[in-house]
């Protein structure tokens, strides 16, 4: 399916025409990249901008919550900035972000409130600040 | 094993090759070899699309469910069964097309609710022997109800009058098949492209856990799939009924059968495969029967199935298809 | 001697026995019905070795049967009878008349070889796409039988087949079927053959020669279903294409999905079911006076219950009555089990995927 295809899907249960426009547009705003690929096949694109498709996509259904999961798993270093750039602009619109990431840096710098877990159990919890000041001790955990 | 009832294969629909050779014969040695040639084409493109249409329900249900609905033709043999007595009232043609696919589009969704949904999480064989007895449970149901005698539709005179392009040699109803049937085709592919339930089905059937994530539905995706796939059912057996002037309990199982293999050549799960592989199917069929003598011309099913053998060993993904691979 | 080898041998006595009653006591029809019970169970077992144990799906079983049937039809057919009903053969054939044992074996080799021949490109197949292609060759097969009415008399079929078999000889091709099958399943090739179904990746990493060791086992699958075949022609003592139709597969995978795909106790069990009940619904299907109630030809009974028994299966049970478990006297007489083998022959109702 090609990249529009893709997040219209995304706009699945969404039946007003023009919210589904406006979402488009926002998201094509938020990623120019691939808004210059908009019918090209999804499966042709380069990691990174399939990511930004899948983010796309979900943003297309208006969330409150978005959850990611390892969003910057095996992306190029320079598309790993551009993610939690994103990132960092969803948390502007407003949208509420879950984030499960084990680049633990570039998460607490977009984050707000930080969780630690360690083989199922949570033993860090607390707010992004207080967690990036205690760095010393993470990177002792994640090394 | 001992069954108790002979199938003969042979019996299904199709002109004899006598039949066919006496009308080349009949139009005189003038004919030429291309006409011939042509004439095959045209005879070969009309089967296609009947083919095409019948795959087309299976890919899109293989697409969706991996499961092959073995019942597929029997679907189409009981829309074309349910569409009988609107023909005998007298309706025009149009009318008795509508009612089989009416006819066809509910025993699919009745098919699908009742059996095929409970087993949605089963192995794969599993399905397969469910939809062999649903095939079987239909063919019986319909032969139980009527008589094994053939049945015939109301005479379309209209259908019958020939139909000439140039040397080739047609009749109006294979012309309406052909009109009929791209329609039909069109309709599904601007469904699938640009409706959002369209959508969502070739989603399901990229990938099925993305496709959730959205908020597709599976269950009710998977009605959407059969009641497409049995409404061009449906429209093909109306226009089998149609072309071949006769009807049995087991008129389905060869189009099935068929229709499998064209959706196979052409990929299955893939629709422009299925359309294309249909035509392809239909041509070599009618290629076979016209240029060999009549002595080998007669297997003309056998060789079906031969095709299907060698497609499936040399490339079983078809022509559209994507290589399965095996995770291990 | 241990206890379940005489049990064993005690119920082969008794096996003998009630054979000895029944050729004795019954009339011809339930001799008849007796002859084909045994054939479908041999059927049945072939069909379940192959997709039972050996996971691979096939549809084609009344293909090999017929091949067996007719084969050894044509070794037995009288002289007389050869040049005048099936006279395409080449002369030193249709001089040629053997006598049952001979015939019947040839049959099943005629099978087996066939089975070889069709098993090496198609058994790379999976699941599904193996018994659609397996079904095309009961179709061609079919095809070929009925246009090739100089060598087998097409529809018209071969009748006047020489009633050389009897309870006796069914019976103990049935015993040494389940006798070979039991052993094969259980042997060094039956573990092979069962991890290949399993897990065919992991199998091939243990150094199972998969292609291999599936060919073979779909080879003595087609084996014994031409055995069966080659009965159910003398028994019958005539053969036509259309018993060798989609009824005949439909009806076989019933069987065999009924008792329990991968147990050899489920066939038998599942070919029992299949082959009696149907004597109880064609008095209802030909219609006409029925226990005294007037009933009208309810044409294709038989299939719809065969129908709704495979429908009903899967949505109920797809295991099986038998499950993956076999009959052991140990279970019967709740004797401590024999150390080695006893968990790891359990089958499973799969198809390789």
């Amino acid at each position: 399916m090609t990249v529009q295809e893709n997040l219209l899907l995304g706009a699945y249960n969404v039946t007003d025409p023009a919210t589904i426009t406006a979402s488009l547009e926002r998201v094509y705003a938020l990623f120019p990249r691939i808004a210059g690929r908009r019918k090209q096949m999804a499966g042709t694109l380069s990691g990174g901008e399939q990511q930004m498709v899948a983010i796309g996509r979900a943003l297309m259904a208006a969330p409150k919550l978005l959850l990611l999961d390892e969003p910057s798993l095996g992306l190029a270093p320079n598309l790993v900035e551009l993610i939690f750039e994103t990132i960092a602009e969803i948390r502007k619109l407003g949208c509420a972000i879950m984030l499960v990431e084990q680049n633990a840096s570039m998460a607490l710098e977009v984050a707000d409130f930080g969780y630690v877990l360690e083989t199922g159990n949570v033993t860090l919890a607390g707010p992004a600040a207080e967690l990036k000041a205690r760095r010393d001790v993470i990177e002792a955990y994640l090394g | 094993m001992v069954p108790l009832r002979n199938w003969t294969p042979g019996s299904s629909p199709g002109m004899t090759i006598e039949r066919e050779r006496s009308e080349a014969r009949r139009r005189g040695p003038l004919m030429s070899a291309l006409n011939e040639f042509l004439q095959h084409v045209a005879n070969g493109l009309v089967l296609g699309f009947l083919y095409a249409l019948v795959g087309i329900g299976l890919s899109m249900v293989y697409g969706i469910l991996r499961m092959i609905n073995f019942a597929h033709g029997e679907i189409l043999m009981v829309g074309a069964f349910l569409a009988l007595p609107v023909s005998a009232l007298g309706a025009p043609a149009w009318l008795v097309l509508l009612a089989g696919i009416a006819g066809s589009t509910l025993m699919g969704l009745v098919v699908q609710w009742a059996i095929y949904r409970p087993l949605l999480k089963s192995p794969e064989v599993t399905l397969l022997v469910a939809s062999l007895g649903v095939s079987l449970l239909l063919q019986n149901v319909v032969l139980m109800l009527t008589s094994p005698q053939p049945k015939r539709p109301a005479p379309a005179p209209f259908l019958d009058q020939p139909f000439r392009l140039g040397e080739i040699v047609l009749r109006n109803v294979d012309i309406a098949i052909v009109v009929v049937a791209v329609a039909a085709m069109l309709a599904t592919h601007l469904f699938l492209k640009h409706t959002r339930h369209g959508r969502a089905l070739r989603a399901l059937a990229q990938d099925m856990s993305a496709a959730r994530m959205m908020g597709v539905r599976v269950p009710f995706m998977v009605m959407i799939c059969f009641l497409i796939g049995s409404a061009l059912a449906g429209v093909a057996g109306v226009l089998i009924g149609y072309k071949y002037g006769h009807l049995t309990p087991l008129s389905g199982f060869l189009p099935g059968l068929k229709g499998f293999v064209a959706a196979v050549i052409g990929g299955i799960g893939s629709f422009p495969g299925a359309v294309v592989g249909g035509i392809i199917l239909g041509l070599l069929e009618t290629f076979l029967v016209g240029y060999l003598p009549d002595a080998l011309a007669q297997y003309r099913d056998g060789y079906v199935f031969l095709v299907l053998i060698l497609v499936l060993l040399v490339r079983p993904s078809g022509l559209f298809g994507k290589p399965e691979t095996v995770k291990v | 001697m241990s206890r379940t080898t005489s049990a064993t041998l005690a119920s082969l006595v008794a096996l003998a026995l009630a054979v000895w009653a029944a050729q004795t006591q019954l009339n011809p029809f339930y001799l008849q019905i007796l002859g084909l019970l045994g054939i479908n169970i041999i059927a049945t077992i072939s069909l379940n070795f192959a997709a039972g144990f050996g996971g691979m799906f096939s549809l084609g079983h009344p293909a090999f049967m017929a091949l067996g049937g007719y084969t050894a039809a044509i070794l037995t057919y009288p002289v007389a009878m050869k040049a005048s009903r099936i006279p395409g053969y080449p002369d030193w054939l249709l001089q040629l008349q053997l006598p049952f044992l001979p015939a019947l074996l040839i049959g099943g080799l005629a099978a087996s070889f066939v089975a070889i021949l069709v098993g090496w490109p198609v058994l790379r197949l999976r699941g599904h796409y193996l018994a659609l292609a397996t079904l095309g060759l009961t179709v061609i097969v079919q095809v070929a039988i009925l246009n090739l009415v100089d060598y087998t008399r097409g529809a018209l079929g071969l009748s006047g087949i020489p009633g050389l078999t009897n309870l006796w000889w069914i019976t103990g091709f049935l015993v040494l079927t389940i006798y070979v099958v039991y052993r094969l399943v259980h042997s060094r090739f039956g573990r092979a053959l069962r991890a290949v179904r399993d897990d065919y990746v992991a199998a091939q990493m243990s150094g199972v020669h998969v292609a291999r060791t599936r060919l073979i086992g779909f080879t003595i699958a087609a084996f014994f279903a031409g055995i069966a075949g080659g009965l159910l022609g003398h028994l019958l003592r005539i053969l036509t294409p259309g018993q060798f139709s989609f009824n005949a597969v439909f009806l076989g995978v019933a069987m065999m999905i009924l008792g329990g795909v991968g147990s050899i106790t489920g066939s038998i069990l599942g070919a029992f079911i299949m082959t009696i009940l149907p004597q109880f619904i064609i008095p209802f299907e030909r219609g006409g006076n029925v226990l005294g109630v007037e009933v009208p030809a309810l044409n294709g009974l038989t299939q719809i219950v065969t129908a709704l028994i495979l429908i009903g299966v899967m949505l109920v049970k797809p295991e099986g009555i038998a499950g993956a478990k076999e009959f052991s006297w140990q279970v019967l007489f709740g004797l401590p089990r024999a150390g080695k083998g006893s968990g790891s022959v359990r089958g499973g109702a799969g198809a390789d995927v």
